[in-house]
Order: structure tokens, then sequence, then C-alpha cells
């Protein structure tokens, strides 16, 4: 369970999250939308620890982590961003130094649906630096989850992903989010929205502008038209 | 299926971040030395760094042996500012990639990795510190080594304190935030902004700062050259000019490399990147010519091997990914280092001809090597 109360985050002495609450308990998908620069990276990383929080609290399964960034860290597994992947190993490497065992694999049966949804098994033994944007992507929605959490984050998963790798990772990641994983990710498109979360909210100004719960999202699906235009309409005031 | 874990699989300790670092420098090396034969060219060089170092240590201990209490003082400071202020840029690295943020952030892993850095370079230190000594026929007396201990020790602390300071400043039990420097995510639009309506141009203060240490430098060296010889005064010159210099050089690689490619030409990155240092060393040059024209050549000196180096290190960030352009800057400053002294017309030309050879390649590379 996570439980945000009014926790403010800033970046380089900005502020970029005013205060914002949060709640969502897993398994489950909780997908956030929002503009360019609403604050949905800052809001995951700061989630994950790499980022302070300033104020406000952060209740992690009970445990009050707010100023403990490194115990966030250990509970909430984000993905690397894929163009700052390591180079100079191969993908093998990089997610044997995740798992903290080179017999991961054994160990991680349960992951193989994803493992081969995003077709790792064609270049994970070459070196990361001879990769193409998708296949660093790739990976890197991976990595999180060779280190056995069960919080992943992903930021923008599906970006750079051709249009079959990205239908399979999302049906894999459907099914991890509905058997033992909580996903928390920022999303550009509504249908994702709409058709693989639990539950997803609207960021504007690095404030919750919208909240919408498993049914609503349902819903939205079935009048898919009338939910843009409601969310952009949602966005276009928030912005005004 | 097993279950997922409330935390990771993997215990968190330095143990894995040692284990990573190791692996990065495997695959660098693996992609800078991919044949046999570079391999060899590599132990030969070395071979003949080592002995070139060592061969130097005769003179040098001559030359210093009544102030070997005071250049062990010096080397120690700088060599552990250095090596903690590395190991915590480093750190901060690993955990903005994110791959390794909870061993990144946990003092449970941080400490023994910072103490493993230190320990290395004080090996070195000592290793070196203790060569000198033994050529310069000061052992048994202990004092350089004592004072190389006391300065590394008070480097060490120096390099920390900043951090300290911030976390001291930010919320209880939070870490000290990431600098915003050069190796925070960059933020791409506002860099397309830069280019398109600064496009890297510096500013005038920095060139008002580059004369103003240009000048301070010329005084002192001038001075303790009047009143302790000119070797004190090459000292004093080379002590404020080289460090002052190399941070007025500092250059955001990252930045020149995401510039390469988005259409900036690889010389006008580079040119912007260098231009302070050289005002400074050529102030220096001009002002110390009219006292001691042996004052003027060594600040030409350390000008081009500044801009030398730097050339080197912005034109392989073009070329390479961080690590590999690291570990290639080294190997090209020892490959012309030893040339130069074992063949020097070879050692010329190969320092010459290798940024050239780096500027063409670089030109030839396209925007989606980035």
């Amino acid at each position: 369970m996570i439980l945000a109360q009014a926790i403010t985050v800033a970046v380089r002495g900005r502020t970029i999250i005013p205060a914002l609450d949060l709640a969502f308990e897993g398994p489950g998908w909780l997908g956030i939308v929002g503009a360019n620069g609403s604050g949905k990276t800052t809001l995951l990383r700061a989630l994950c620890g790499r980022l302070p929080i300033e104020g406000g609290s952060l209740m992690i399964d009970g445990n009050d982590l707010t100023h403990d960034r490194a115990a966030r860290a250990r509970r909430i597994a984000l993905a690397p961003e894929g163009h700052r992947l390591p180079d100079s190993i191969t993908g093998e490497e990089l997610l044997a130094i995740a798992a903290g065992t080179p017999g991961w694999r054994d160990r991680e049966g349960g992951l193989d649906p994803l493992y081969r949804a995003l077709g790792l098994e064609a270049f994970i033994h070459r070196p990361i630096g001879t990769y193409s944007a998708g296949m660093r992507q790739r990976l890197a929605i991976f990595c999180p989850f060779a280190t056995g959490a069960s919080t992943i984050i992903l930021d923008e998963p599906f970006n750079w992903l051709d249009s079959v790798a990205a239908f399979d990772a999302k049906q894999a990641l459907r099914t991890l989010s509905r058997e033992r994983h909580t996903l928390i990710t920022a999303l550009h498109d509504l249908p994702s929205l709409y058709h693989l979360c639990d539950q997803g909210i609207l960021l504007a100004g690095g404030m919750v502008r919208l909240r919408l719960a498993k049914d609503q999202l349902a819903a939205s699906g079935r009048g898919a038209e009338q939910f843009e235009q409601d969310v952009i309409q949602h966005l276009r005031g928030a912005d005004s | 299926m097993p279950p997922a874990t409330d935390t990771l699989h993997r215990p968190v300790r330095a143990r894995t971040l040692f284990a990573y670092e190791l692996q990065l420098l495997r695959g660098a090396l693996a992609l800078s030395f991919p044949r046999p034969t570079d391999w060899a060219m590599l132990l030969i060089v070395a071979l003949l760094g080592v002995a070139f170092l060592h061969a130097q240590l005769l003179a040098l201990a001559g030359a210093i042996r009544q102030w070997m209490p005071l250049a062990g003082l010096g080397v120690g400071l700088v060599s552990g500012i250095a090596t903690t202020r590395f190991a915590r840029r480093r750190l901060n690295e690993i955990a903005e990639t994110g791959i390794l943020l909870p061993e990144a952030l946990d003092p449970v892993a941080r400490r023994p990795y910072l103490g493993v850095h230190q320990l290395l370079a004080l090996a070195v230190l000592a290793s070196a510190t203790g060569d000198v000594a033994w050529h310069a026929r000061a052992l048994p007396d202990f004092g350089y080594l004592a004072a190389s201990l006391a300065g590394f020790a008070a480097g060490s602390a120096a390099a920390a304190l900043p951090d300290t300071l911030l976390a001291r400043l930010s919320a209880p039990g939070a870490l000290a935030k990431p600098r915003a420097q050069s190796h925070v995510a960059l933020d791409y639009p506002a860099i397309v902004r830069q280019l398109q309506i600064r496009p890297l141009r510096p500013r005038l203060s920095p060139i008002g700062v580059a004369i103003g240490i240009g000048l301070i430098t010329t005084l002192a060296s001038v001075v303790a050259a009047s009143v302790a010889g000119r070797m004190a005064g090459l000292a004093v010159e080379t002590l404020l000019l080289g460090p002052a210099g190399w941070l007025l050089s500092r250059a955001d690689d990252q930045l020149l490399r995401f510039a390469r490619f988005a259409g900036v030409g690889v010389a006008r990155g580079v040119g912007s990147h260098l231009i302070l240092a050289p005002i400074a060393c050529l102030v220096v040059a001009a002002g110390a010519a009219l006292a001691d024209p042996a004052l003027a050549i060594a600040a030409l000196a350390i000008g081009l091997i500044i801009v030398w180096v730097r050339t080197l290190m912005l034109l392989l960030a073009t070329l390479h990914s961080r690590r590999v352009a690291d570990v290639r800057v080294q190997v090209e400053i020892m490959v012309a280092v030893v040339l130069g002294y074992f063949l020097p017309p070879l050692g010329i030309l190969v320092a010459i001809g290798r940024p050239i050879q780096f500027y063409h390649r670089s030109m030839q590379r396209r925007w989606d090597a980035i």
C-alpha cells in the first residue's frame, strides 16, 4: 500500500510537486497521465527514492519512508532510462547485476512471459552499445522485474517500441499486475490508461486534477472518444 | 510462480557496486582494445610508462628533498580531495542511472565503496612517496609519510564537507541532494534553446575571471621568482595556473555530445568550451615575459597541455560512452608521454595527429549514434 499525503518535491530548488495526495493498493496498475512538465517523472522519482521528499508524508506498507530514500529504493524498483544503460556490458550481464545472480531466470520463472514478450533473447547476449533505442527500452522495462521487487515504476515504458512489441509488452505487464506486481507508470496514450490500468490519476502543475477508479476507467473504455475529450478538457482547464 | 517480494532479492551491499564497476571496466577495456595486438601495445606502453616515472623520481627526489614533508602534504591533500570527489560523483551517477539505486543511496553500501576507493588511492600514494623518499635517502625519516597521510585525510574530509553540510541542511535522515552538475539527466529542450539563442558563447564575466586569474598568477609567480628564485616562481605558477586552467576549461562532455548530434560543429563546440583557459595562460605568458621568459614559456606549456587533454576528452566523448572515453583518454595521454620521452619526434606527431584523427571520426558519426 502506497499512501502519500501532501508530499512536496523540489528539483534544484524549484518546487515541482507542491502538495500531492495519492493512495494505491497493489497488486494492480496505477497509470499517471499529464502534459509534459506536469510532474509525472518527478513524482515517480520521488516515490522510488531517486529524489528527496521535502514535505508531507509517504507511507509504504505502513512504514513512514518520507525521509528514507534508501528504504524507498529497496522497496520500489525503478526502470532505468534506456539511453543511460551502460554501453560496455551485455544485457544479460546487466540483468544478472540487477538480480544479484546470473541464475535469476531459474528463480524468476514467472517472468518468462514478459521476457518472451519483450523479445530479449534475440539480443540479450550482445553489448548494450550495439542496441537500437527500442532494444534498450525493452531491456530497461525488464530490469526492475529482475530485481524481484513487487512494486515497479516505469516512466513512459512504451516509447520507442514498435506496435507489435508494445502490444505484447502491455499484455504481459497486465498479467503481472493482476497476479503479483504493483505497477506505477507514466503514460501518454489514453487507451493504455483505460484498457490496462486499475486506477488513474491526471496530473497538472504537480497536482492531481482528476482521479479515476477502476469502474470509471472501464466505462471510459466504452466511450473512448468522450473520455479523451473529457481528459483534454481537464488538461486545458488546468493550464489556464 | 514464486511470489514477488516487498524488497529486492539481492542483498544491498557494496559488493554489488564493485561487481558492477568491474563489469563496466572489463567491458570498456574489451571495447577499447578489441584485438590482441592492442593489448600487447598497451602492455608495452604501461611498462615503459612505469619505467619512465620511476626514472623521473631520482631527479624529483633530489630537487625536493628539503621540501618533502610539504610536498607530501600537498600531494596527499590533492589526492584525498580528488579520490573522495570521484567516488561520490560516481555514486551519484550510479544513482541517476537507476539500476543500483538502493546501493548508491544506502550508507551500508556507500561507506565501503568510498573506503575502498580511498584505500586504493592511499596505497598508490604511499608507494609513490615511499619510492621518492627512498631515492632522496630520506628513510627512515617518516615525516613525509605522516604528512602525506595527514594531507590525504584532510583532503578526504574537505571533499566530503559540502555534501555533509547539504545533508544537515535538508530534512532529517535525508541524504544530500544530487548536485545540479553535468552528471544529472540533461534537460534537452533547455539545451536546444541555449543552442538556438546563445550558441555556446562564453559570457563576458568568465573571461574577466580568466584574465583576473592570469593577473594574480603573474603577480604571485614574479614575486616568488624575485624573492626565492626561478624554481619557486615556476612552482607557484604551476600550482596556481594548472588547477585554475583545468577548472576554467571544465566542460560538459555530454552537452557537447548532444550538441554534436544536434548539428553544432565539433570544432565550434570544442572551441567554445576551451576559450577561457588559454586566455588565462596567455595573460600570464604576456605578463611574466617581462620579468622572466622561462615563466612565460611555462605558462604557454601549461595552456597547451590543458587544451590538448581537454580536446582529447571532448572529442572522445562524441565517439564513445563516458566510461570508454575516460579509459581512452588516459591511454592516449600515457602513450603520448611515453613516446615523447623515448622518441620525442614521434611523441609530438602522435600528440598532434590523434586529436585530428578523432576530429575526423567525430565528423563522420551519424545522429543515431547518440
